[in-house]
């Protein structure tokens, strides 16, 4: 595939948070290249003045009342932390570093 | 396969009639649970639909159901009911891990809505089944761990992506089960096994609880052997649920269950020319039009219909999906819960490195996919412009339900594949599901049944499945009951032994 569809390939990668090294994209970009040729069929479509569906339901603005309520089970949401310190989840440092 | 013929097991009956033999005290709960408990034992590594069973917290329920009936609290609708759930359902403590890496060992701080239901209705979750990962597959074999086998040929697929929960109750591991349907993936892998599966209208059953997909079209579906169970188990899960702001407004679901079973006269199904012809075995097609044939006969009368945008669902779909997709999954970065990889060091690698690891080839393609569908110039070419041809979709439903009350036609295009035969070509795998995503874009309920079979050595199940107006899910199981009344089809069972390979 030309290098200019790698790069995009490539570039969709990192907006995704998903590393793409070159043999894996070339490997990916003749299916990627495949699907969105066929999906190229909508094109033709003529959606003049059609609105869009944006869910399957025509239930807008749902609400409840604002009431205070329990929240989640806390021990339990952080068992399932990769990284748990304290009652925290545990992340790498973001700032502060090579500042 | 009946009770009978088991030797007395409590084993091969319907969820309904065992609830009733459970709460005549011909058996007990415990009975019942020990013996799908060892039936999975003898059966799961040659069909892989289980990939974990708490052997002891099903025991433990079924005593408590024991002695509740002793102590003569009133028994519910699926009392000492077995029951399996697809790996994407909150059961508070199981492992939730969708069939990937990525939650492996993820257990779920909560139960789901639905299952909380099931559970208020007496039913013992016996066993957490294999999917597609993040549900997103027609075979099962995306799955990170075990791939289903079809009971009927096990070097089949069983369809996905609740490929283990199609298993599960076709090879009587369960009598009914739950998966999800965003674009056919209860419908498509009931075909294959030769049971139920309906998709009910969005909206019907919560979501609070099942891992998300694709958001506007994922829905908690059920699967069973006969029409009985599969709209008694609608009954339980379904209802408005605060928790959930796209439940509908509205009381449980309740079937008809006339005291007769009605001939269909009066009844005008659509059969539409766009759902014959390319792409359809001819396999698939004779068994459908017997079917139809068949339905005629019960007094209905076939109207050809057309539905014009069908060509275009299939690039709708996989547009709405994969963006819905690539949001929803944007969670899983090694922050809050499943696995990490630190990489090389800083927050951003970590997130990558993750991401890298964790998902499988086709959850990469997906979410790719559906990045760029969303990307900065080209979001109005792509995602903009499926969410028209959305709109047009469900256009051409409305008017054909203007002329007939529903449409019928093949589930899948194809028999149950071979295993591996589509596995390099994503494209292919995705055009499988050319005639379930209509309904699922439109948000309307769709049921497959048991049609009959076609093919050679073995012959193997084919599908037919119905589509009705939005909330129609009475209508559709009223027509099925017609057809199973009139036919075997959902009675014929493969048989199966333990050595592996069916018998």
């Amino acid at each position: 595939m030309p290098e200019s569809k790698l790069d995009l390939l490539q570039k969709t990668a990192e907006l995704a948070r998903l590393e793409l090294n070159d043999e894996q994209a070339r490997a990916l970009g003749p299916q990627f290249d495949a699907i969105l040729a066929h999906f190229e069929i909508l094109a033709a479509v003529d959606v003049e003045g059609v609105p869009p569906t944006r869910g399957a339901t025509d239930l807008a603005d749902v609400r409840r009342q604002d009431l205070i309520q329990e929240s989640g089970p806390f021990e339990a949401l952080l068992a399932n932390a990769p990284d748990r310190q304290g009652e925290h989840y545990g992340v790498p440092k973001t700032i502060g570093e090579g500042e | 396969m009946s009770a009978r013929e088991t030797g007395g097991a409590p084993l091969g009956l319907g969820a309904v009639e065992l609830r009733d033999r459970i709460v005549a005290g011909e058996f007990t709960a415990l009975e019942v649970t020990e013996a799908y408990l060892a039936r999975a034992r003898e059966l799961n590594s040659s069909l892989h639909a289980y990939q974990a069973m708490d052997e002891q917290r099903a025991l433990e329920r079924a005593r408590q159901l024991d002695q509740a009936l002793v102590d003569g609290e009133t028994p519910g609708p699926l009392f000492g009911v077995p029951i399996a759930l697809k790996a994407n359902m909150c059961l508070e403590g199981a492992e939730t891990n969708c069939g990937s890496r990525m939650l492996s060992g993820y257990r779920a701080p909560y139960t789901a809505t639905f299952v909380a239901r099931a559970l208020e209705a007496g039913a013992v979750p016996i066993a957490i089944t294999e999917m597609d990962e993040f549900a997103m597959g027609s075979s099962g074999e995306n799955s990170a761990f075990e791939c289903p086998r079809n009971p009927w040929d096990l070097a089949r697929a069983a369809g996905g992506s609740s490929s283990g929960s199609a298993v599960a109750v076709a090879a009587d591991l369960a009598p009914i089960s739950l998966g999800s349907d965003t674009g056919g993936s209860v419908r498509q892998p009931a075909a294959f096994c030769g049971i139920y599966g309906l998709k009910p209208t969005y909206g019907r059953v919560s979501r609070y609880g099942l891992v998300a997909f694709g958001s506007s079209l994922d829905q908690v579906s059920p699967f069973a052997r006969c029409v009985r169970d599969l709209e008694v188990l609608l009954e339980v899960i379904s209802g408005h649920d605060p928790k959930d702001s796209t439940s509908l407004p509205l009381e449980a679901f309740q079937a008809e269950r006339p005291a007769e079973l009605q001939r269909l006269v009066g009844l005008r199904i659509g059969v539409p020319r766009q759902y014959q012809g390319e792409g359809l075995d001819e396999s698939v097609s004779t068994v459908c039009d017997r079917a139809l044939a068949h339905l005629e006969s019960l007094g209905a009368e076939l109207v050809p219909i057309d539905l014009p945008h069908t060509r275009y669902a299939i690039p709708t779909y996989y547009v709405v999906a994969t963006a819905e997709a690539s949001s929803n999954l944007g969670r899983y970065d090694g922050s809050l819960f499943g696995s990490r990889v630190e990489g090389d060091g800083s927050l951003q690698g970590m997130f990558a490195a993750t991401r890298v690891a964790g998902f499988g080839d086709e959850v990469k393609r997906r979410i790719l996919l559906g990045t760029y569908v969303l990307s900065a110039g080209y979001y109005e070419a792509w995602y903009g412009k499926a969410q028209r041809v959305r709109t047009l979709l469900r256009r051409d439903f409305e008017s054909a339900f203007e002329s007939v009350d529903l449409i019928a036609g093949p589930t899948a295009p194809t028999l149950p594949f071979a295993l591996g035969e589509k596995t390099s070509d994503a494209l292919s795998m995705y055009l499988s599901d050319t005639f379930t995503v209509p309904a699922s874009l439109a948000g309307l309920p769709a049921l497959s049944l048991p049609a009959g079979f076609g093919g050679a050595e073995p012959p193997l199940p084919v599908g037919l499945q119905l589509i009705g107006p939005a909330l129609s899910e009475a209508r559709l199981l009223r027509v099925a009951a017609a057809f199973e009344a009139t036919t075997g089809h959902h009675a014929q069972r493969p048989t199966l032994s333990a050595a592996g390979g069916t018998a």
